[in-house]
């Protein structure tokens, strides 16, 4: 996902408009927009509410092949927490997940509140009860396997496998029988589920280097 | 950020859950009217209430908040010892007359140890009774019970009650709620009169002190008991098994009142009972970390929690051989869930309560009744008009570990 200045601008002012207490750096650094400061996050689920403050910092990356990124600056994550890198880095969710996200049209406000806010207040649930109120991905390809089981609505790992053996090829055949062998033709089965990851480079690139990573680990 | 007007917020919400004492009556004439109709169809029988309904510890259930419906348990002691009758002719002796009268047995429902009467709403308030057939326990039990160190005063009034062990077959199994009572009322007396007397000096702002039914006054202990319960009902229903894993009320109530008997003064303010309650019963967890010699020498030598060769024991008072913390050496998610509860509500009522920020103890409030009582003006008052967004959990994000 190539994010261009001109293009993500109002989505920033958006962004830091909703979080008055969110800065822009100030910087002459073209490869990258900076924000940082104190986002209030105050959210319920399953009858628990928190609402608190956190100190962040926010990179979003342009022109290049990568997401943004959030890092706890306010150490308010505990440093042996499985999905906080020791720098500080949330590891907020999958890059396939995400970027299936941004393909789908979330804004950068939407994946703040979508994507980092709901992984704060997992950590508060998980903190208090010892549970992820939605769940939290496997380690490594665990969770990307996982991550296309939910896009793919697939349990069936054996044919998210196959589906992603298909995207890798990135031949998209809708009238020929689907790629997980359920005897369907394509686009009455995972058809509109992955033509996605085919149509788009972004994508495709991340689900073809995942598919690579499976083939080796198999 | 004014600490005791926060306490006093806290027990109010607390206090506006109680069991409505015309509620508390209307069940106490029910179940004297079910033991005269009982009577005169030739069964000799005195129906007492157990639990917490005989305590004093009564709390909202969690579901149907909006319509509350209160369980009270019941014991129905038919006279005579468990020699005269066989476990099922004592259930069928009961069922049989009560099924068929028009007034009872339309609302008679049959379980494994006990038979629900349902009663009619009153003021959009329901309850039902549970009433458990018993008779006295044999005297050999009762001596036995005896050579075990128990006061012969608690065991006289030991009961056997028939549990179901297979489809069609009962058997006895023994209990006492009137000798727990026994036991509890002992302790909770000096909390009682203390708070009896701040009563009558007019500390406490009852609507009207003098309506309220001996039933209705708690002491710290009561409602410290209180307390607890309602912080693990509302903490345990976040977990898809949480009624298999939650510390049983009379496994609280037992370790509360043994924990308070130990406390010196009893004179004390609610939180600071509960404060006291809290410390001991969270150090318990040390044991498992040492020898028992050690956890004795360093923390406490008669833990109310013991734990000894990889098992966990609370006695229950009234009869040593009843261990109330049986499933928590089976199961171990019991101990491991209840120590990180103990340590979250210890945060919550004596952190959270003493921060500076009143929206968080909004937050604390918000997340400990509004399951029960959501419009609660008390909640409102600290979290003003701030409502949390609710999450989608099928499009929240869940997070990754990428090593």
């Amino acid at each position: 996902m190539r994010i261009d200045y001109n293009h993500i601008r109002p989505q920033i002012d958006e962004l830091l408009m909703s979080y008055s207490d969110l800065k822009e750096e100030d910087t002459e650094n073209n490869a990258s927009i900076i924000l940082f400061g104190r986002v209030s996050i105050n959210r319920s689920y399953n009858g628990f509410t928190i609402d608190k403050k956190y100190d962040i910092k926010i990179l979003i990356p342009l022109n290049n092949d990568e997401l943004p990124d959030v890092w706890d600056i306010g150490n308010h994550i505990d440093k042996i927490y499985i999905h906080r890198y020791p720098d500080g880095k949330l590891c907020l969710e999958t890059e396939a997940f995400i970027a299936f996200c941004f393909y789908n049209g979330y804004s950068l406000l939407q994946w703040m509140k979508n994507i980092v806010e709901p992984y704060y207040f997992s950590y508060e649930y998980y903190s208090r009860f010892g549970e992820f109120p939605y769940g939290d991905r496997g380690h490594n390809l665990v969770g990307i396997i996982e991550t296309y089981q939910q896009i793919f609505k697939e349990s069936d790992c054996a044919k998210v496998y196959k589906l992603l053996r298909a995207i890798s090829q990135r031949k998209y055949r809708g009238h020929l029988p689907c790629p997980c062998e359920s005897g369907m033709i394509t686009r009455k089965c995972h058809g509109r589920l992955i033509y996605p990851f085919i149509s788009d480079d972004y994508l495709f690139s991340i689900a073809k280097r995942d598919y690579s990573r499976l083939c080796e680990a198999i | 950020m004014n600490i005791s007007e926060r306490q006093k917020d806290f027990l109010s919400v607390i206090e506006k859950l109680d069991i409505p004492p015309t509620l508390f009556k209307n069940a106490q004439s029910k179940y004297e009217a079910l033991a005269t109709f009982l009577g005169e169809h030739g069964i000799e029988a005195t129906i007492y209430p157990q639990g917490s309904f005989a305590l004093g510890t009564v709390t909202r259930p969690i579901k149907k908040a909006d319509s509350p419906s209160y369980d009270l348990d019941c014991i129905c002691q038919v006279s005579g010892t468990k020699l005269e009758y066989t476990p099922s002719d004592l259930r069928n002796l009961i069922e049989n007359t009560l099924k068929d009268n028009d007034t009872y047995g339309g609302k008679l429902v049959r379980w494994e140890e006990c038979f629900t009467i349902e009663y009619a709403d009153v003021n959009g308030v329901s309850f039902s009774i549970d009433l458990v057939p018993a008779v006295s326990d044999s005297d050999f039990k009762k001596a036995t019970l005896i050579t075990k160190g128990l006061n012969p005063q608690i065991v006289d009034t030991s009961i056997a009650i028939p549990r179901q062990n297979s489809k069609k077959s009962y058997c006895w199994i023994s209990n006492n709620p009137k000798g727990f009572k026994m036991w509890f009322d002992e302790i909770n007396a000096p909390f009682l009169m203390y708070a009896q007397k701040c009563e009558k000096r007019g500390i406490f702002e009852h609507a009207s002190v003098e309506d309220l039914p001996k039933e209705g006054r708690h002491s710290a202990l009561q409602r410290v008991i209180q307390i607890l319960k309602y912080q693990r009902d509302t903490y345990y229903s976040k977990f898809a098994n949480g009624d298999e894993i939650k510390p049983i009320s009379a496994l609280i109530t037992t370790m509360a009142a043994r924990i308070a008997s130990n406390y010196e003064k009893k004179d004390c303010s609610v939180f600071e009972l509960l404060e006291y309650v809290l410390n001991r019963l969270e150090m318990c967890i040390h044991q498992t970390e040492m020898t028992f010699e050690q956890y004795s020498f360093q923390y406490d030598n008669s833990p109310v929690l013991l734990y000894k060769n990889g098992k966990w024991n609370v006695p229950n008072p009234a009869d040593p051989e009843d261990n109330l913390a049986n499933k928590w050496s089976e199961d171990d998610r019991i101990p491991k869930s209840f120590f990180k509860w103990v340590t979250v509500i210890k945060k919550d009522l004596f952190e959270v309560m003493t921060q500076k920020d009143d929206n968080q103890f909004g937050v604390f409030m918000e997340n400990s009744f509004s399951d029960y009582d959501p419009n609660n003006p008390i909640i409102k008052k600290y979290r003003k008009t701030r409502v949390a967004t609710p999450i989608n959990a099928s499009t929240a994000s869940k997070p990754y570990y990428c090593s």
